[in-house]
């Protein structure tokens, strides 16, 4: 062993002396800036993080308040052409919306000033203007009884806030249960601010191989991480739960009542 | 230190560290430039004791977590094939032999899993306690030492070496 032992260390000896050419070997002029740059990128997401956590936090606390009063809950993951009881309780939904509200004000601290009312009025503008889009379930089966629900988990915006970039989860619900659904990143091209937002465009990531480059391509690179790697965060539940809540309150508000929490 | 000064004073060496760690010039550089990134952003607002060894242990741990399913890895450039020893023994038998035996080993080391190779590296190029190897990983000195016991029995098994004692201690 002491042979081999003997043999490793010339080895590694030997490759780490090929990376010392005949010149000194110094920090590539670029590398400072790009080091720079990922740590920039870091400390936003690290802030990113930080206030999804939160709102996980409060969802999850909901959630287990709930899972007192109901008993466990069975939600399955959300297909495109799935059928899938939605279980996210009232008490839930609320403690999530509450949660979300907290993120967009933070993340857009300085840039938004928005308001749970602006919010909620923003949301279903962008929510009306999805439903006319035949990608969405809204559009799949546009004789079905179901209610299009839409939650739209805020996720960042450009300065001006003329692009914004949210998770949204939209779902035909019939009661509580969806009958389809999607949940995707959102890319949205607006112009205004609460009751009068316009939606001038908006875009999907496509399906597949497409998948990763479209979410490149539609959102800013500091933003991109976080949408690739929302499906195992508790920003696509949050979602959801948002969307069963619009759901209800459009049941309720059809019906001239108030959306109950849970029985 | 500002960064440029930061950057400058760890690159060389953390490039040759990452280099043994990943088997490529091209994932060093990427594992350098992220644990330089990350341990600036870690410093942001707060003193962090001891950078150079920070930024060393975050390399090391960046490489274990990012690259331990990345197994097949790129081949080495051209330009990194092995050359001949320098001077006159150049054309002898046994240097030749001694740097295609190099070569195999190199090429073994690249096949382990990455906590494995991260413990050679740190045990065999840097000359590291099993203590320090250890800490550095975040990992028992039990953990060390078998992962390098293990490390060593693959390499022995691909190159047919022979074993003197089981080496455990």
């Amino acid at each position: 062993m002491a042979d081999l032992e003997a043999q490793v260390r010339a080895t590694l000896a030997d490759r780490a002396g090929r990376l010392e050419g005949p010149l000194p070997y110094a920090a590539p002029p670029a590398l400072v800036d790009a080091v720079a740059t990922r740590a920039a990128q870091l400390h936003r997401r690290r802030t990113l993080v930080r206030v999804g956590g939160a709102a996980a936090a409060v969802a999850v606390i909901g959630l287990a308040a709930a899972t007192l009063v109901r008993g466990p809950s069975v939600a399955g993951p959300l297909g495109p052409a799935g059928s899938v009881t939605a279980t996210a309780t009232a008490t839930r939904t609320v403690d999530s919306a509450t949660a979300t509200a907290t993120a967009t004000r933070t993340v857009d601290s300085g840039t938004s000033g928005d308001t749970s009312a602006q919010a909620a009025a923003e949301d279903r503008i962008i929510r009306a203007a999805l439903a006319a889009d035949p990608a969405f379930p809204a559009g799949w089966d546009p004789q079905s009884q179901a209610v299009f629900g839409c939650g739209f988990y805020r996720v960042g915006a450009s300065a001006d806030l003329t692009y914004r970039y949210v998770w949204a989860n939209c779902s035909m619900f019939q009661g509580d249960t969806v009958v389809s659904g999607m949940s995707v990143p959102l890319w949205l091209h607006v112009r205004g601010s609460g009751e009068s937002l316009e939606v001038l465009g908006h875009e999907i990531p496509g399906d597949g191989t497409a998948y990763t480059a479209d979410v490149r391509r539609l959102f800013p690179a500091d933003l991109v991480d976080t949408f690739l790697g929302a499906p195992t965060t508790d920003i696509v539940r949050v979602a959801g739960a948002l969307a069963l809540r619009d759901a209800r309150e459009q049941r309720a508000s059809a019906a001239g009542t108030t959306p109950t929490a849970a029985p | 230190m500002d960064l440029e000064g930061f950057v400058n004073a760890h690159y060389a060496q953390l490039l040759r560290r990452a280099y043994l760690l990943t088997g490529s010039r091209a994932d060093a550089e990427d594992l350098v430039q992220e644990a330089l990134a990350r341990t600036w952003e870690a410093a942001r607002g707060r003193a962090v004791e001891s950078p150079g060894a920070y930024v060393h242990r975050t390399m090391v741990n960046l490489y274990v977590s990012r690259w331990r399913r990345r197994r097949l890895r790129r081949e080495d450039p051209v330009a990194e094939i092995p050359e001949p020893v320098a001077g006159g023994a150049r054309h002898t038998a046994d240097a030749v032999g001694e740097v295609d035996e190099r070569d195999r080993l190199w090429r073994v080391l690249g096949s382990l899993p990455a906590k494995q190779r991260a413990v050679l590296v740190l045990r065999y190029y840097e000359d590291l306690s099993e203590g320090a190897a250890a800490d550095l990983l975040g990992v028992t000195v039990g953990t060390v030492r078998s992962q390098t016991w293990k490390g060593l029995r693959r390499l022995e098994a691909a190159l047919g070496s022979r074993v003197e004692g089981d080496g455990r201690g």
